[in-house]
């Protein structure tokens, strides 16, 4: 709730405060204050860009460069370290490590390791052998 | 002396109190003007000079002629000037742009949490603060609920200066 001000004049009756002028401060303050206001926003400013160029960039979580690869390029990029990604005991290309190297989605990787485990049952990659 | 300086100064000196000004407005209503010609007003020794002045901060100079308002815009400023200069009763301090260094939206960070104690605390230092905001939501509650006086600060009055802004 607003309570204005009470005042009394001078004939002793009262009122109530609702509006009042203030005049211009002197120069010789008005003047440096203005300065001095824009040395402190400029510094405020570049604090927060230095600030912002940290924190705002694109790399978002779910654009990966890797989604938009097919699976013959995913193979090929497979093939130039294939042991990483192979189970010797099971002979099988393991889903887990393709789907975290390559972040991609269970389907996916699924296809791939099909295609994957197709080519090592047939001997068809030179570097397991 | 205006009515309101004469109210502010029996606070602090005859009532030992202290008093916390907000001055709220739309942009460019002359916010922090009218709290520099406030404070210039209430801040006199007893000779009637004022002693509105403080030193100029580091990397800030000052032409010939000019003196350097007791105005803060971070809280750093605000806690050296409360605790490293010995400032009389009924001296001002103005707090400019509150809403920026005591953010409504960061009110359980430290520093809004600092404040808020000092602000609590003050009343002994028998001190006159003025903060400018553009509302009275822009800046923490906290600071609200220890205010003593509220100007809504609604623009320029004078014609002349609207008419010729040169001048």
């Amino acid at each position: 709730m607003l309570k204005y001000m009470k005042v009394y004049n001078t004939n002793g009756r009262s009122g109530y405060l609702k509006k009042f002028f203030v005049t211009a401060p002197p120069l010789f303050l008005e003047a440096p204050y203005k300065r001095y206001k824009l040395f402190m926003q400029k510094q405020l400013y570049t604090t927060y860009s230095t600030e912002m160029s940290v924190v705002d960039t694109y790399k978002v979580k779910g654009i990966n460069p890797n989604k938009s690869l097919t699976n013959d390029q995913l193979i090929e990029k497979v093939m130039a370290n294939p042991k990483e990604y192979y189970n010797y005991k099971k002979k099988k290309f393991v889903l887990e490590a393709l789907q975290d190297s390559f972040k991609l989605s269970k389907d996916k990787a699924y296809n791939l390791i099909r295609l994957l485990n197709f080519k090592a049952n047939n001997n068809s990659i030179p570097a397991l052998s | 002396m205006s009515t309101i300086s004469k109210w502010v100064t029996r606070r602090t000196l005859k009532k030992d109190l202290d008093a916390i000004l907000v001055m709220a407005g739309a942009r460019g209503s002359c916010k922090s003007g009218s709290a520099l010609s406030l404070a210039y007003e209430i801040d006199r020794d007893y000779q009637g000079n004022s002693r509105f002045f403080m030193k100029p901060p580091k990397g800030f100079e000052l032409k010939k002629g000019e003196v350097m308002p007791r105005v803060v815009f971070t809280p750093t400023d605000f806690l050296n000037m409360i605790s490293t200069v010995n400032l009389p009763k009924n001296s001002c301090i103005v707090f400019d742009e509150v809403g920026v260094a005591g953010d409504s939206r960061e009110f359980m960070s430290k520093k809004n949490r600092m404040l808020k104690q000092v602000m609590e605390t003050i009343r002994s230092k028998n001190l006159v603060l003025l903060l400018t905001a553009p509302t009275l939501a822009s800046f923490d509650a906290s600071f609200r609920r220890s205010m003593s006086m509220y100007i809504r600060c609604l623009g320029r009055a004078t014609k002349e200066l609207i008419l010729n802004p040169g001048k």
